[in-house]
């Protein structure tokens, strides 16, 4: 028992590490552009994790051959996905030259998506700052490394058998966004491992300190990732205050909300410098109104939106599974938990498509497999969790 | 690693995970030479950029050490956007135009410049000088 919880510590240990280095790293080239201390935080970084591989190298040695492998095919890819070269590896391009976090707020090639928030950029250039110079190709590992603390983590929640079953899951769901350069994949990850995290700590009652810092640096990165973030944790921090004033339990808990509050700053800060460098989001803009207003009653686009996003063959897979399994398990406080956030986050897409400039046929064809993806991840982890809790009787 | 040998379905299981590693392995465009290459900062993206004349752009400019370039109009193509319609986007060919921005970068691309790439085959005004000429692109001063 002893052994176990010394296991458990140490994880949510590296964890946290890799995680607060992360937003160290993020949080320093905010300020100034110290190519030094960069370096230092990224050595670290990458020291936690050989630390990691190292340690008793034939533990979890599933998870470690599954990294590694997906380190070398992501290496030995072409960066030829769109979003991969004109959004995220031009900003990280733009930050590593340029030195500067907000160096794409500066008005050039606008048609990259100026306004989106640059922690897996960063991260990206950090690694090029590293290595000392660009290609196309090695800061894509960059992305790759942000996938460490949450499967790290993901060996706290399972027993061997779930986690390989869980490995096997997130291969199947995000597949080649693990390594075409997209961040849509670590966008899902967190998304499922905060909901995991809250509702562990809200809803189980987890009482570990490191599980409310993981969490807090999980909202943190979240909401830095993509816009997509910034609504999935507005949507989770709403579900904790909800929960909390449905079990009468708000004055109780109400630290550890202001807590996770705190974690919305730093996505505040870059949508002010966004403001003041008048950079606007080409989809929530003045214009997003008028265009829900006459779209909200538009039977044929809702019918779009669903037989685009809704029927995504995965989606319903996941659906199907958490289905069955909450048939089998009988978990109300499991099931319903994720159902709440997954079908709110789905509403916000809803409206996102609603209000779109583009056309929707075409914004939905080169984008919904992907937004679907989060949701995906989400029900089939809590789906994978409910056969796992029942069948080790937690 | 035991516990991958101690029963049969853990062995299946880690079988599965194995194969789904090596499925996204082979549906990527997974390639030796890019492995071999990944930090090789003289590498030309040969596997991800799939034009030629993108990749000639950046020889040519740097070649005379320019820092601030423009392309021609019909380098840059559509020049009203018009992202509400479907079959509008579809005609729209912005690839070789976005790519050479991305690609060129940290040179700049700056309609105040006075080099200009052109299509090989584009004709050019006579006010314009040919400073280079590769396969597919010319480097002009205007």
């Amino acid at each position: 028992m002893l052994k176990q919880i010394k296991r458990f510590l140490k994880i949510e240990v590296v964890v946290s590490i890799l995680l607060l280095l992360i937003l160290l790293n993020y949080f320093i080239m905010f300020i100034s552009y110290n190519e030094y201390v960069i370096k230092l935080i990224f050595s670290l970084y990458i020291v936690t994790i050989l630390f990691f591989f190292i340690y008793k190298p034939l533990k979890f040695f599933h998870l470690k051959i599954t990294l590694i492998v997906l380190m070398i095919i992501i290496l030995g890819n072409p960066t030829y996905s769109w979003d991969a070269w004109s959004i995220w590896l031009f900003h990280a391009k733009r930050i590593f030259f340029e030195k500067s976090v907000i160096a794409q707020l500066d008005g050039y090639a606008m048609w990259t998506h100026n306004d989106y928030p640059v922690i897996a950029p960063t991260f990206a250039a950090s690694l090029a700052t590293l290595v000392g110079g660009w290609n196309n190709i090695f800061p894509k590992l960059a992305f790759l490394l942000m996938y460490f603390p949450p499967l790290i983590l993901s060996i706290k929640i399972f027993n061997f058998r779930y986690h390989l079953l869980f490995l096997i899951l997130v291969l199947f769901i995000l597949n080649l966004f693990l390594i075409n350069g997209y961040v849509d994949g670590l966008v899902a990850i967190y998304f499922s491992f905060s909901s995991y995290l809250v509702y562990d700590i809200f809803v189980n009652k987890q009482k570990s300190f490191y599980y409310l810092l993981i969490t807090f640096c999980f909202f943190n990165i979240l909401s830095l990732l993509k816009n997509e973030g910034i609504v999935m944790v507005i949507i989770l921090l709403s579900i904790i205050i909800l929960i909390n004033i449905s079990k009468k339990e708000t004055l109780q808990n109400y630290k550890k909300i202001i807590f996770l509050l705190f974690s919305l700053i730093p996505i505040l800060f870059w949508k002010i410098a966004c403001i003041n460098y008048d950079v606007n989001n080409d989809i929530i803009n003045y214009n997003a109104l008028n265009s829900l207003k006459n779209m909200i009653f538009n039977y044929n686009s809702f019918k779009l939106v669903f037989n685009l996003l809704i029927l995504d063959t995965k989606f319903i897979l996941s659906i199907i599974f958490i289905l069955i399994t909450f048939n089998f398990t009988k978990n109300k406080k499991n099931f319903y938990f994720s159902l709440l956030v997954g079908m709110t986050y789905i509403f916000s897409l809803f409206m996102v498509y609603l209000i779109t400039p583009y056309d929707l046929s075409w914004h939905l064809s080169s984008s919904a497999s992907r937004i679907i993806m989060p949701p995906t991840l989400l029900f089939s982890f809590f789906g994978l969790l409910q056969i796992y809790f029942m069948k080790e009787k937690i | 690693m035991k516990s991958i040998f101690k029963n049969k379905l853990n062995l299946f299981l880690f079988f599965l995970l194995i194969t789904n590693l090596i499925y996204i392995k082979n549906i990527s465009y997974f390639n030796l030479g890019i492995l071999i290459n990944s930090f090789n900062k003289n590498w030309i993206p040969i596997y991800s950029i799939y034009r030629p004349e993108v990749i000639e752009s950046k020889y040519l400019l740097n070649k005379h050490g320019i820092g601030k370039f423009n392309v021609s109009q019909k380098i840059i193509g559509e020049t009203d956007l018009d992202f509400s319609s479907a079959n509008k986007i579809k005609e729209t060919d912005l690839y070789t135009y976005f790519r050479i921005v991305t690609y060129n970068y940290p040179i700049r691309l700056d309609s105040q410049s006075k080099y200009f790439l052109f299509f090989l085959n584009e004709e050019t005004s006579e006010k314009c000088r040919t400073l280079d000429k590769g396969k597919y692109l010319k480097l002009l001063i205007c």
